[in-house]
């Protein structure tokens, strides 16, 4: 305190000054009406480009929020498609009665695509009413099968996994195969089981077909790169790309089918006959 | 103090208020009406600062130069104008003083020529110099006309060493 005071007493002088000018600044800005729009003009300037600048740093620090409310948005917007699409459409296969299906945002919190068995872990658990062979997808495309579940995280089978296995189709053909990896390229998987018959060709789009209710039909999976067949093969062999990077998965949106236990029962009554 | 001495004082402290009192009404009526060329408008009354008695506090200089030109905006009908000008003159009086004249002159009760010599003029001028300019400046208020407040403080600033330099030799003569 007597330092503020020994502070204030050597600089009495100045201190005065700068109280007078302030005032007589002040008078000069508001009661003069040019020095009082060159004032505004610059103020506005110096204010712009200063906020600018903060927002634009700012913006940085609330990057992790905002992108989790774009993509709580983005699976309130897609329920919302699919409940329009629904009541447009009203007639439609269960699986592909798409008001089934609801949408999860999660927050990949690990993930692998450098092993065989590849594997992610999303932040929602049961609590959020993730339960196990729910589909995992980006708006770009697939991700994977939700294996097992815990409170507040669950695991995700990645299409790169060699056990996995999904069903898919080409888009307008309606022809099925089952997409599987090979364990080598983290950016290509393989659809198998696609007959001599079917005219595949480089470049055809490969979606879900919604036939295991665990994905909506139609969602992306990738494109194809290579299709072969020797000529004594039954079945072409199918490169696909994948239209997901896994390297790069941070937001995607766990899909759960409202009438998995009704599926599951009459599926396990079909096979236990 | 002796009584004769203090008598003295008080008479000084009167003339000196009745000169300001004098400056203000003369830049006022008179002085205010200049404009030569649209370059040179004189601004006298900086010479109530500038002739302040030498060891007057700092502080009261502000003030009294917060008053001055207050009066000046006033019959000036500007807001702040003068106030910020003669208050920034008032700040610097010292620093300006000091730079020209030498410690003998500073023993001294009031700056003026007989007292500073030429000194006076470099002093006068410097504070007269940056009064106009800081004037000039804020009635500008822009960087873009910065070559033409110059140029007006520099003529303004001659001008209005010519009538204090004026007034110095009348001094001088009725001695």
């Amino acid at each position: 305190m007597s330092q503020l005071f020994r502070f204030l007493s050597r600089y009495n002088h100045f201190i005065l000054f700068l109280l007078l000018e302030v005032i007589a600044f002040t008078l000069i800005i508001n009661r003069n009406d040019y020095q009082k729009s060159v004032f505004s003009r610059i103020n506005t300037q110096v204010l712009g480009s200063v906020s600018s600048v903060t927002s634009s740093v700012a913006d940085y620090f609330s990057l992790k929020s905002d992108n989790a409310f774009l993509a709580e948005e983005n699976a309130a917007l897609q329920n919302e498609l699919l409940r329009l699409k629904s009541s447009k459409n009203p007639v439609s296969a269960f699986a592909q009665s798409d008001s089934a299906f609801a949408f999860t945002s999660a927050k990949v919190v690990y993930n692998t695509v450098n092993r065989f068995q590849n594997s992610l872990i999303l932040d929602k658990g049961s609590t959020d009413g993730v339960r196990p062979n729910m589909g995992v997808v980006t708006p770009q495309g697939v991700v994977g099968i939700v294996e097992s579940v815990s409170k507040h995280f669950c695991t995700v089978i990645s299409v790169l996994n060699i056990e996995s296995r999904i069903s898919g189709k080409v888009k307008n053909s309606n022809y099925l195969g089952s997409i599987s990896w090979d364990g080598k390229n983290t950016t290509v998987v393989q659809m198998e089981e696609m007959p001599r018959h079917v005219e595949i060709k480089m470049g055809d789009t490969i979606v879900t077909s919604g036939h295991s209710a665990i994905f909506m039909e139609g969602m992306m999976i990738g494109t194809v790169i290579k299709a072969e067949i020797n000529e004594n093969d039954a079945y072409y062999k199918v490169d696909v790309r994948l239209a997901n990077r896994f390297q790069a998965l941070n937001y995607v949106t766990i899909v759960s089918f409202a009438l998995r236990d009704e599926y599951d029962e009459l599926q396990k009554t079909t096979i236990n006959e | 103090m002796t009584n004769c001495k203090r008598r003295q004082s008080m008479n000084n402290v009167f003339w000196q208020i009745l000169r300001a009192v004098l400056l203000l009404f003369v830049q006022i009526v008179v002085l205010n009406n200049i404009q030569l060329f649209g370059m040179v408008s004189p601004f006298l009354y900086t010479l109530i600062i500038i002739t302040l008695p030498i060891k007057m506090p700092r502080n009261y200089v502000m003030l009294l130069g917060c008053l001055i030109g207050c009066v000046m905006d006033v019959f000036t009908n500007s807001y702040g104008f003068h106030f910020a000008a003669t208050v920034l003159v008032a700040y610097a009086r010292p620093f300006l003083m000091k730079l020209f004249a030498t410690r003998e002159n500073m023993e001294k009760l009031y700056p003026s020529y007989t007292n500073f010599g030429n000194a006076f003029y470099y002093y006068a001028f410097a504070m007269v110099f940056l009064h106009h300019f800081c004037l000039f400046a804020i009635e500008a208020f822009s960087f873009y006309y910065i070559g033409l407040v110059l140029l007006k403080t520099l003529c303004s600033s001659v001008f209005t060493l010519i009538l204090i330099w004026g007034i110095e030799t009348l001094k001088i003569r009725r001695k």
